[in-house]
Parts: C-alpha cells; structure tokens; sequence
C-alpha cells in the first residue's frame, strides 16, 4: 500500500491529509479534489474550517460533535479514491485571473538587479515573468498572500542582502524561485520588480483574496500611466 | 445599566491591551489568522459573568497594569491571571460579576499568577465585525480597534446587548474549578504526537518528555517560546515543505527550542511539529508567564477528545455560583417603600473599616452600586 494518502489526528480538533511530501501540481490538486469533495459531502456541517497547503489538507472539526475514529472512516475512504485517480492538474476550462502589472521604476526597483543577475534585459524579464500562467498552490504568510508555482528559473534571483522594512501593497517580487505578490504593505527581503493597482485583499469582499488557492493567475505588464490611472479610479 | 451611549476610556493600556473574540473563523485558506482569546476559560466565564454570549467582545490585557474608566454604570468582570481589582480605591475581586459605577475608574494590578487578564461587559465591546470576528490580530493589522493594540484615551464603544436588570445579578462568581489555569503551573502539558512526531529521533523525544523547559521572554500571542535543551530532528531537518499551522501545535525550528503555536499564528508553516497540546490544557500552557516553567507529557487522540468534550462541555455548562449573602429588606425612600436586596462582593478586605461597596436590588427591578459606611450600616 502507498504512504500516501496518510492520515493522522493535528490536534484533537483537526485531522490532516498529506498526499505527498513535495511541492507538486498533481498532489496540490488532490488537495483541491479533497477539499471539494468534502465541501459536497454531509461531511461539511462538522467542518469548522480547511487550511489547504500545498501537499496537505487540514480539516478543523467540532469535536463535541465528531470523534477522530468516526472523521477518519469517512475521509479515508474519500481521499484513498482520489489519491490513485489522475487528477487534471492543467484545468483547461478554469478561468486564468489576470493581474495587471507596471513593471520597473519606482513600481519596481529591483528589476534591473533580477536581469542583471539573469544576464537578460529588463524587457526580457517582463516578457518571461508575464508569459507564464502562475498556480496558486495555496495563501498564507498573510492575509491573500499567494504561494505561486511556475516561474521560469532564468529569471531566479537570490533575496535582497537587506529586507526592505516596507514594501508597499501590490509589489510583485522575485526570491530565489519564487514569484509572489504583497497583498498588504509589509517589511519583506523580495526582488521587487513591479506593482499591481489591483486590490488584492479587501476584507469586505467576498471572497476577500482576489487570488484564491487552486486557481491561476496571470501577470499582464501595464504602463505606469495605465497603473496611475487604474489606482486612482478605485 | 449600559445602552448604546455607553463607553470605556483606557486610562493606561499596561503592557498589551486588545479587543478579542472566539476567533475569525474561516479564512485561514485566505492566509486569515485565527487571533482571539489566548484563555479560552478565563474569557468564557468573563462572559458568562456579565451575561453575555460566549462569542462577544472582550478586552484582553497582558500582564495586567490596566486602567479604564467608565462612563456609565456597568456590569464587568476580570477572570485569567491573578490580580488585584480596584473600582477607584476599592478592592473587587475577580472571576465575579461586578457593577463598575458611572465615572469610576477599573484597575488590574500586574498579576502575581499567570499573564492574561479578560476584562468583559455587559453588552460586550463594539467594534467593527472584520471576517465574521471582532478580535484583533496584531500582525496583519486586522479586527479590533482601528487593527492595533489600545494606547492611552481611545475610546471604546460598549454594545447594546445588556439593558436594565441583566442577569446573572451582581457578586455571581464562577465556579473554583474554572479557575485553576494559572495555579497548576507544577502540571505537565498533554501532547499528542504531532505530524512530525517521526522526524525526531527517540533521543530528541526522550529529551522533549522528560526535561523542563522555561517560557521565555519572546513568547506573544503568536506563539509560547520555550528555552532549555535542543530538541534536534533527525539529520537537522527542521524545515517542512509549508504545511497547515494549528492551535497548540509544537514546531520545532533549526535553533531547537520549541514553540508552541497560539491563537496570532500563521495559518500555515515549514518547521517541524513534534508534538500538538490538548485543547484542554491550553489554558494552562498560555497563563504561564516568561520565567515559568513547562514540561509536556504523552497521550493519545481518544484520550485528549474525552478532555476535550468534558472541558467544552463544563466551559458552557458549569454553574455560576450565586452570591450567598443576600440581605433582604425593605426601605423607604422619598415616602416610597422599596424591597431592597444587598448583595456584599465576595471580598472580605476593606479598603479601611468605614466603607465598602455593596449591590442593591430595588424591586427586582433596578440594579445599583453602593457605597456602604460600615459604621453605622447606612446606605448612602
């Protein structure tokens, strides 16, 4: 039998299923697949809430109602289906969220040291950094802040020596492998290579992340005029 | 009593000073943090004491020194760490439901048992619901009072749950076994194995279950930091592909030392976690001070959800216990003759032998705080 899909008590209110033990498309959306499936479920009235991460789900339950024996027989059977099914990992028919970006300037101060170390121009990397969909493998760090997945590694650049101790909200920046967005202005040691005008976090919407886990984005380069204009309207 | 018009002023904040709730419940996926009440005992009894639901607003203070005058007569009480309660210069006790006259001043001393104090009201706090919650969550800047702390003159709004004769009555008291987590600090903590139990070798469990660690001085909402000896994973493998984070967990960082992950925590995170703290003894690991000492020991997860049953179960269900010494009479007033019931605190220290506060009942109707000369046994 395969190690995977394990099982086990978090705490005495929350049960986590690992599907694997890396950062991986096809294990990230057997995490989706289980979260939803559950959300289908009669299951779902004892869920208090889902952390879903990028190779584990956790399902925090009333545990005046349930007992972890009694979760662990429903689950089980559920998440061993979708652990030997092929998951779709591309998605096709989702729609791509896209995220418009001014790139470099005073929106992206880094952008020169992200090409310098890449040997590219400054256009080359808004070209790769913007030609790829991004998966949004799970939130967290922050309120909406997203963990993406798909960045082309030509334009990798190593943290800044020195974290800035602000970065404002919107800042599109580059660590190691990594690309990601600050919903919120926060002190932070990215490459910052541009800035979105769109709201990522608003506690009044709903769902309040503009980026949701499981989903894809986009990052479409805007001029810093059209930035200018888009932030101001909204 | 209290009705829309009513507020607190904070006086002094003392060290930490927020408005909590049960928790924003829901948007961990949004990368939300839970927050709300650390002691989830203590904050239940305070509201259960003023009449309120469970889930409404409350001030949480660390490490007491707070001072919050009233602008209305109000219901409150203090439950958590052990301090001294003064309404102006009189001593009040705590875990006891108490009227705070109009334009007095409450204080909490700096406890001399456990670290955090509630503070409820009648009515609760109100403050915007941010998410579904109330309660503030210091990192993201979310909830609470304008997303911080309290400082000195914010003004808070009291909400509108409580008006006239709101139960339960003046000198109520919860029960002595909800009020033991800052006196069982000899206790060992109930763990169960954590998702990362197996990445530490038996020496490093060994080590983790049978040495006494020292809360340290970093510890915060976020989480309790613990100093002693280094709990190594096996071939130095503190760091975990980012998983779910979750009340009472036991993460273990590359330095050794363990945290126990608490209500401000990130809802997901890449260290190793050895070990999870029953829910029901999370109210003592939160009240123990930097410098106290903590030692954890093993159960299961049948186990820890029967503790977890009784401990729900006796937070909404244990009886609040009626003041005992009720004095009834009737009085005339004004060529009107009211039946008056005086009810004494729970204290037996008087500020000096000639006064001391006592609540008054008129006519089962209207509730009232007064100040009684003990020498000749007049209200005034």
């Amino acid at each position: 039998m395969s190690e995977y899909p394990r099982i086990i008590p978090a705490n005495d209110s929350a049960i986590l299923i690992e599907f694997g033990n890396s950062i991986d498309y096809e294990i990230n959306a057997k995490v989706y697949a289980l979260q939803a499936e559950i959300e289908r479920s009669d299951l779902d009235r004892s869920v208090i809430e889902f952390i879903p991460s990028y190779r584990s789900l956790l399902v925090e339950y009333d545990n005046t109602e349930h007992t972890y024996a009694e979760l662990y027989d429903q689950i089980s059977k559920v998440a061993e289906s979708i652990a030997i099914t092929e998951v779709s990992t591309t998605d096709d028919d989702s729609e791509v969220h896209e995220i418009p970006v001014a790139y470099g300037g005073e929106y992206g101060p880094d952008l020169e040291n992200v090409a310098n170390h890449a040997g590219l121009t400054s256009q080359e990397v808004i070209d790769i950094h913007s030609g790829t969909d991004y998966h949004v493998f799970m939130l967290g760090f922050a309120p909406g802040f997203p963990y993406l997945g798909g960045m082309d590694e030509r334009i990798a650049c190593p943290r800044l020596a020195t974290p800035r101790t602000l970065v404002p909200a919107g800042s599109v920046g580059i660590a190691e492998s990594q690309t990601g967005v600050y919903p919120n202005p926060s002190p932070g040691g990215w490459q910052i290579i541009g800035r979105t005008p769109m709201r990522l976090f608003d506690v009044d919407a709903d769902p309040p992340s503009a980026m949701l886990p499981g989903t894809k984005v986009n990052f479409v380069p805007i001029s810093h005029e059209q930035y200018d204009e888009i932030a101001n309207s909204g | 009593m209290p009705n829309a018009q009513s507020h607190i002023e904070v006086l002094s904040p003392g060290n930490l000073l927020t408005v909590q709730d049960l928790g924003r419940r829901g948007s961990q996926r949004f990368g939300v943090s839970v927050s709300g009440v650390l002691d989830l005992q203590a904050a239940i009894m305070a509201n259960r004491l003023v009449g309120n639901s469970t889930d409404s607003a409350m001030l949480e203070a660390t490490f007491g020194g707070v001072s919050l005058t009233f602008d209305s007569e109000t219901k409150i009480a203090v439950t958590g760490a052990t301090a001294d309660l003064y309404i102006d210069e009189f001593p009040m006790p705590i875990w006891e439901t108490v009227i705070v006259p109009k334009g007095e001043t409450l204080s909490v001393s700096i406890p001399t048992a456990g670290l955090y104090s509630y503070i409820a009201v009648a009515g609760g706090i109100e403050v915007a619901n941010v998410l579904g919650s109330r309660s503030t969550h210091l990192g993201s800047g979310l909830g609470g009072y304008q997303g911080r702390a309290l400082s000195q003159s914010d003004v808070l709004q009291i909400g509108e749950g409580s008006t006239g004769l709101s139960k339960p009555r003046a000198g109520t008291t919860a029960p002595v076994e909800m009020r033991r987590a800052c006196d069982d600090n000899e206790r060992l903590i109930r763990v169960m194995p954590g998702p990362q139990f197996d990445a530490f070798s038996e020496e490093s469990k060994s080590t983790f279950f049978s040495s006494t660690f020292t809360i340290s001085n970093l510890t915060n909402r976020q989480g309790a930091r613990l100093e002693g000896p280094s709990v190594p994973a096996i071939d130095g493998k503190h760091d975990i592909v980012s998983d779910p984070a979750y009340m009472g967990a036991v993460q273990i960082p590359s330095d050794g030392k363990p945290i126990v992950l608490l209500a401000d925590r990130q809802p997901t995170g890449g260290y190793a976690k050895i070990a999870s703290v029953i829910s029901a003894d999370l109210p003592s690991v939160v009240q123990r001070p930097p410098g106290a000492e903590i030692g954890f020991e093993l159960t299961n997860i049948e186990s820890a959800q029967r503790e977890a049953r009784d401990f729900v179960q006796n937070l909404h269900e244990a009886q609040l216990v009626e003041p005992a010494d009720i004095f009834v009479s009737n009085f005339e007033i004004a060529g009107k003759t009211y039946n008056v019931e005086l009810v004494r605190p729970a204290h037996s220290e008087l500020v000096d032998n000639a006064s001391e506060i006592v609540y008054a009942t008129f006519d089962a109707e209207t509730e009232l705080v007064v100040t009684v000369d003990t020498s000749d046994e007049d209200a005034s």
